[in-house]
């Protein structure tokens, strides 16, 4: 049995002569929060929508636990929650029975369907809108509709297609704590978005996708080993440690902003600026309060293997 | 024993009720019969009853005379009304929403993304359109059959012997609007958009039944009306009129109307089946 919950094996979409996913071989490990990044029009919506049956691979392999789609999408589809990433649903529904009746659909009898709606209306923060029809609901509202859409049925993997695109940034807080607390009772999430930092606080593993070719996968730890040129610095005395960089051969620029150093290095001599920066601390007895990278990790590996940022 | 039996029965349909076919079925059609839409329709199929109610004009009295009034008011109504241009127009409008709307609006994926089968899809769909139509057209049959005994004072027994007619009339009018709306699904799931499935389903249906019996060489071009169609069926049980004028078996009728219907319920969801949804 494979240990991947999501297995692509030469996946490969094509509409009429545009090529939009090209081999694409994802693997989800069972357990795994999947972060699939990439720049709007990367392939992230269609490799979501060929997952979940709307779309069928031109050819390609996909097997979701073990069983082939879209040849087994029911069997499939049963231990599946999905988020669409614009908030599908029946406008003219009350935001109880629209969930009703997707539990339903899910296979729950329909007083077991009723509870979990309940119980999920709370969860997402739309309890109070319960007899609210959709048609009234703001897209904040409708996403967390359909985020309690998805986690009907208690299925063991969630597909969520930028689930935070629609929400203000305290909803989008409030989403990451409720993914790293599902990810935490051992659900495997696939999870898509462009917004690096997003997928930097949920995710153990991630997948680049760039022009519909994977570029890069595996677990963010591992990935991360990219160094950055960027850095943020905080010293007891700026002014001192800003003299002290100007005509350094690896500093190309060093500059406060609001109360930080900002020191850009040159790549080719990063590494002396790591030995001198401790020697001149030491020695004119300054206390470090920051040291840390600009640009977070997934940042940097996005800007490298995307080619963003790394020229003049 | 009688328990056991009991339980396995009530066990059996509590599963139906679960089953996503009668989750669906029992959904749309809840919301069919609650849209603003089934209301406004609902007021143009009453419409010939507004005139019969304010003006009966009984022609005689006891219940031959009443049967016979229904059966000629029937021939009347079906066949120029209710599954004329306007029924036929209905029946599009309503079923061309059912499936097209939801691949227009991309709620499919919803329910792909759900353990449903296509077929169940299909099949809860169409019964629900067919569930809405016999709502839209059985109201006004039924005030009409409960009317008659009224006018023609001949009441529970009027009632009784009308039944078989008002449920003639109320059947065959389901399997001939069935047709139509097996078609307009299976154009719907072809156009994908309601307004242009309603519109190219209108056309094929003028088309086909008034158009193309124009050609030269086609023999009595009205039998390819739906109306005229309807009126064969009728002649199973309208015995107060002579229909003999009207060639062709009611068996034959039922047989291909029903082998239509599952023919395009079948292309249907073969259709469904083949496409995507991108949108």
């Amino acid at each position: 049995m494979s240990t991947y919950l999501i297995e692509t094996k030469e996946l490969t979409k094509f509409f009429g002569k545009r090529n939009v996913l090209y081999h694409l071989n994802l693997e989800v490990p069972r357990g795994a929060v999947y972060g699939f990044l990439g720049p709007n029009g990367a392939g992230k919506t269609t490799t979501i929508k060929t997952l979940t049956g709307a779309l069928k691979p031109t050819y390609g392999e996909i097997r979701i636990f073990g069983m082939e789609m879209p040849r087994e999408r029911v069997e499939i589809m049963r231990r599946v929650g999905y988020m669409p990433e614009v908030p599908l649903a029946y406008e003219d529904m009350t935001i109880f029975e629209f969930l009703v009746y997707m539990g339903r659909l899910k296979g729950l009898p329909r007083e077991e369907a009723a509870r979990q709606v309940r119980e999920l209306m709370a969860y997402t923060g739309v309890g109070k809108l319960a007899f609210n029809r959709i048609k009234e609901l703001s897209s904040g509202q409708r996403q967390r509709v359909t985020f309690a859409m998805a986690l009907l049925g208690n299925p063991e993997l969630l597909i969520l297609d930028e689930p935070t695109s629609n929400l203000d940034p305290l909803g989008r807080m409030e989403f990451i704590g409720k993914v790293l607390e599902l990810a935490r009772a051992g659900k495997t999430i696939f999870i898509s978005s462009h917004i690096v930092s997003e997928i930097e606080r949920i995710c153990n593993y991630v997948g680049l996708i760039k022009d519909g070719q994977l570029i890069e996968q595996g677990r963010v730890r591992d990935l991360v080993n990219v160094e950055g040129t960027d850095y943020d610095v905080l010293v007891s005395d700026n002014e001192k440690l800003l003299a002290f960089l100007k005509d350094k051969v690896y500093v190309r620029e060093a500059w406060e902003e609001e109360g930080t150093l900002r020191v850009k290095l040159d790549e080719r001599f990063a590494e002396r600026f790591f030995v001198e920066l401790p020697q001149f601390l030491a020695r004119e007895q300054l206390a470090l309060k920051l040291f840390k990278p600009h640009t977070s990790p997934l940042e940097r590996i996005l800007m490298k293997r995307f080619n963003v940022g790394w020229t003049e | 024993m009688t328990g056991d039996a009991g339980t396995g029965w009530r066990t059996l349909i509590r599963r139906f009720r679960e089953a996503p076919f009668w989750v669906m079925l029992e959904v749309e059609l809840g919301r069919l019969l609650r849209s603003r839409k089934l209301k406004v329709l609902l007021l143009i199929t009453f419409f010939p009853d507004i005139v019969y109610l304010l003006s009966p004009n009984a022609s005689g009295s006891g219940v031959s005379a009443m049967l016979k009034s229904f059966q000629y008011l029937m021939l009347d109504l079906l066949p120029n009304y209710w599954l004329g241009i306007i029924g036929q127009l209905i029946t599009i409008i309503l079923m061309s929403d059912l499936l097209a709307s939801e691949i227009d609006r991309g709620t499919v994926r919803l329910l792909l993304a759900k353990p449903v089968k296509l077929g169940e899809v299909v099949a809860a769909k169409f019964l629900a359109g067919l569930g809405a139509l016999a709502v839209l057209f059985g109201v006004p049959y039924l005030v009409i059959w409960l009317y008659n005994p009224v006018v023609y004072s001949t009441g529970l027994d009027g009632l009784k012997n009308g039944l078989s007619n008002f449920l003639l009339v109320f059947g065959a009018t389901l399997l001939v609007l069935a047709l139509l709306g097996a078609l307009t699904m299976f154009i719907s799931v072809v156009i994908s958009r309601p307004l242009y499935t309603a519109l190219a389903s209108f056309g094929l249906v003028f088309l086909l039944q008034y158009l193309l019996p124009q050609v030269p060489y086609i023999k009595n071009p009205e039998h390819y009306t739906l109306g005229y169609q309807t009126v064969v069926l009728l002649k199973s049980g309208f015995d107060k009129v002579d229909l003999s004028t009207f060639s062709g078996s009611p068996t034959h009728s039922v047989l291909f109307l029903l082998t239509a219907i599952a023919t395009f319920l079948l292309l249907t969801w073969g259709w469904l089946r083949k496409r995507e949804f991108p949108e």
